[in-house]
């Protein structure tokens, strides 16, 4: 990474630590009211089912990724598709992470404000993420990736231990046995779902610095039914806590949620708080690793300025970003759009690659794959 | 400057700025600068006329604590009656907008109201039979609000509930609170907060809020419920119908069951643990629904005196005969609350949701559902301890 340290080496606890740390955010406060919307009593269903739509994209990326094993998207762009388009690419990559930091970090700061800091400014709240985003990226991507070690675990085990409080009020009337309005309420929530799986298209990018290629796919699929684990609890717990007329309804349904949980009365009295405490490391590993995927996308696109350079560029950049949208309800359509372009990326992108590398071996303007499991 | 003259000025710098923000001294306030609010009492007045039209105009009674222990009651004029060391301040804002209500609460006492430690709303007669739609918007929209937020329905006037005092609790509205919590906490009513209310309002499905009166000697009791349908009251349970519907509604915690014996005289049943399930089914195009009860009792109290427990056939025929009478007390009041209200009380909306034809039944046209709904009960009733005692002294017997 051009003298910044090392060349990364990730091995596969860790590439299953990156994929969960960039997966698992801010979306998960809302999407059980976008899946609810739709799937009602069987979104806890359509969650499996993005799930799954997530692990057939990731075998379309690593079918990609393999056939270069080392090097990273914004090599084989410029082979497969030109300089011109595959550069076109490469900017999209950076602007797609960049506006996903931004998207991220705003949900973040109104969360932030409404529940836990109301009289602090916005801009405040993002300011102060920013800088303990800057810190840890300033050296790369393996500080990152051993942050995401340390801390993941044990926040997630806090979190789950948390939110098991809110099931001991659990209303099951509120279950039902699936199905029993069809498959089509359970697919059509599926576009709202599906956005909250993305992260793990950084494979993309860091495929190349995997220490063990053949076990990218296992690591990779092992992060996103953990993902979709811990996603379906949340659904099921709002689903049987507030049932879905009340989810549908709320801004931020995991956040009510939370506010059921009462452990003995008036002793934990705002137990939302807790878990803003809980869930504040859990989007800043997000954050930290969309924006660093943005410095080095553009890095990597524009290698004359070092990588520092860039997020010393891309940070003031995401702080004027994230302050444009009026509102969370103007910023959700950035995030739609956000959405839609990472689903361009996880799906159909990977399928043109492997049409356009399936083109290209014929014309014989590309040499065999190398084998997997090569070590960097 | 040197390279490491800078390097020191720039981590002193630094932490210098970390000590800024880690001291949480920036936007501090002092406890007593707060207006903590623990209750809100709302009823309706008469509508006010704007640009023509009629306006809802509420009288909001917001009750703040005193840290320091001393207070005095504040009335709507916002002169300041001293008096000896309370707690508590009420301070009383006719208002047509909640919001604005509270907030004026500013330049009525100099402090910043803070809602996130609200433990009790206590809604006016009058407001809740005109509808709580726009409190109910008022409470919900605030970030702060607790879902376990006690609700409870005020059967007279609004600031005689929030000036009774209270011996165990600094305020009334705290005891109100822990007064409606543990009424809910027993057997003698359905869960009813902001939480349930929240639920209820979003499904289409009637709630049951406590109603606190005052009785003669101006104490607090909380002796009935009042059911609501579409967010406005539509009537009022008693004890024992708020009981019954308990044990429908599976809502089942500890509390007591009396029976009776000749002579108004009872026999007192300890609930330990309990189960209502439903059986339902669709036979000639009526919903029937079978309420399953099964209790965990302990014998506590036996006034019918003469009986002896020592042989387990007499706890038996004691479990069929109190399970019997329990049954038709149940069909009773079951039947009674269907046809005099013609919702659904019993909470089968929620519970009909694997049995897709009730479920859409209910759901298109709860008040025909009501109307057709053939109710049954089965009761399960166990005696597990009779307590210390095998045999009641009967007054007949001779020393």
């Amino acid at each position: 990474m051009q003298g910044l340290e090392q060349r990364p080496a990730i091995s596969p606890t860790q590439l299953f630590m990156l994929a969960f740390g960039l997966i698992v955010g801010v979306g998960f406060l809302i999407m059980p009211r976008g899946a609810m919307e739709k799937a009602r009593e069987d979104a806890w269903l359509t969650v499996i089912l993005a799930g799954m739509c997530a692990i057939l994209s990731l075998w379309l990326i690593t079918r990609v990724a393999r056939m270069f094993p080392h090097d990273t998207v914004f090599d084989y762009n410029t082979k497969l598709f030109g300089s011109i388009i595959g550069s076109l690419f490469n900017i999209l990559w950076g602007l797609y992470f960049l506006f996903f930091t931004v998207t991220g970090i705003r949900v973040m700061a109104e969360v932030v404000r409404e529940e836990m800091l109301p009289f602090t400014p916005v801009e405040v709240i993002i300011a102060a993420m920013l800088l303990v985003l800057v810190y840890p990226a300033w050296n790369g991507l393996m500080p990152i990736i051993r942050m995401f070690e340390s801390g993941l675990p044990v926040t997630l085990l806090l979190i789950v231990m948390f939110f098991l409080l809110a099931y001991l009020r659990a209303d099951w009337a509120e279950l039902r046995i699936p199905f029993q309005e069809g498959v089509t309420p359970i697919i059509s929530a599926l576009p709202q779902t599906i956005y909250s799986y993305l992260g793990f298209e950084v494979l993309f990018l860091y495929y190349p610095f995997v220490t063990h290629k053949d076990k990218a796919f296992a690591s990779t699929s092992f992060a996103i039914v953990a993902v979709g684990l811990f996603y379906a609890f949340l659904v099921l717990g709002t689903l049987v806590t507030l049932g879905p007329d009340v989810t549908t309804t709320q801004t931020f349904p995991v956040v009510t949620m939370a506010k059921t949980i009462e452990v003995v009365r008036q002793f934990v009295e705002r137990a939302e708080l807790l878990l803003i405490i809980l869930w504040l490391p859990l989007a800043y590993t997000t954050h930290l690793g969309f924006f660093f995927s943005s410095a080095f996308s553009f890095h990597r696109t524009f290698p004359r300025l070092a990588l520092r350079w860039w997020m010393v560029i891309l940070l003031p950049l995401v702080f004027i970003l994230s302050l444009i949208p009026d509102n969370f309800i103007d910023m959700q359509t950035w995030s739609d759009k956000v959405g839609l372009v990472g689903l361009f990326l996880t799906i159909p992108y990977p399928l043109i690659m492997l049409v356009c590398i399936v083109v290209r071996r014929r014309l014989g303007h590309l040499s065999s794959p190398r084998k997997d499991g090569d070590v960097t | 400057m040197t390279k490491r003259r800078r390097n020191w000025l720039a981590a002193v710098t630094v932490i210098l700025f970390i000590g800024v923000l880690l001291a949480g001294c920036w936007d501090y306030r002092e406890l007593e600068k707060r207006a903590i609010i623990v209750g809100i009492g709302v009823d309706e007045l008469p509508p006010a006329t704007s640009k023509g039209k009629k306006m809802r105009m509420y009288q909001v009674l917001v009750q703040v604590v005193e840290p320091a222990g001393a207070g005095g009651n504040m009335g709507a004029g916002g002169s300041t009656q001293a008096t000896s060391r309370k707690a508590y301040t009420n301070i009383v804002i006719t208002t047509p907008s909640f919001s604005e209500g509270i907030e004026r609460i500013v330049s009525l006492s100099d402090r910043i109201p803070n809602m996130a430690h609200l433990q009790l709303i206590g809604v006016g007669e009058t407001l809740a039979k005109n509808g709580i739609n726009e409190l109910y918007d008022f409470l919900t929209r605030l970030p702060q609000m607790r879902r376990h937020t006690e609700i409870i329905v005020l059967d007279g006037p609004v600031s005689r509930f929030f000036t009774t005092p209270s011996i165990s609790q600094p305020s009334p509205a705290l005891h109100m609170a822990e007064m409606a919590a543990n009424v809910q906490r027993t057997l003698v009513m359905p869960e009813s907060n902001l939480g349930v209310v929240s639920k209820s309002v979003r499904g289409h499905i009637p709630f049951i809020l406590v109603t606190a009166s005052l009785d003669e000697n101006k104490n607090i009791n909380m002796k009935q419920a009042a059911v609501f349908d579409r967010q406005k009251m539509v009537g009022t349970l008693s004890t024992d119908q708020m009981q019954d519907l308990s044990l429908l509604q599976n809502e089942i915690e500890r509390g007591l069951l009396s029976f009776p014996c000749s002579g108004g005289k009872k026999t007192g049943l300890q609930v330990l643990a309990g189960r209502s399930r439903i059986e339902p089914a669709m036979r000639n195009g009526r919903p029937h629904v079978t309420f399953k009860l099964s209790l965990q009792t302990e014998l506590i109290e036996y006034q019918c005196l003469g009986a002896s427990f020592d042989k387990q056939e007499q706890i038996r025929k004691a479990e069929r005969l109190y399970g019997a009478e329990l049954k038709k007390r149940l069909i009773t009041t079951a039947n009674k609350l269907k046809d005099k209200y013609k919702v659904d009380v019993f909470r089968l909306t929620t519970r009909l949701k694997n049995y897709p034809d009730l479920y859409k039944a209910i759901r298109n046209d709860p008040k025909t559902f009501m109307e057709q709904m053939v109710v049954d009960v089965n009761v399960k009733l166990r005696i597990r301890t009779i307590g210390s005692s095998l045999e009641t002294p009967s007054l007949k017997v001779n020393p």
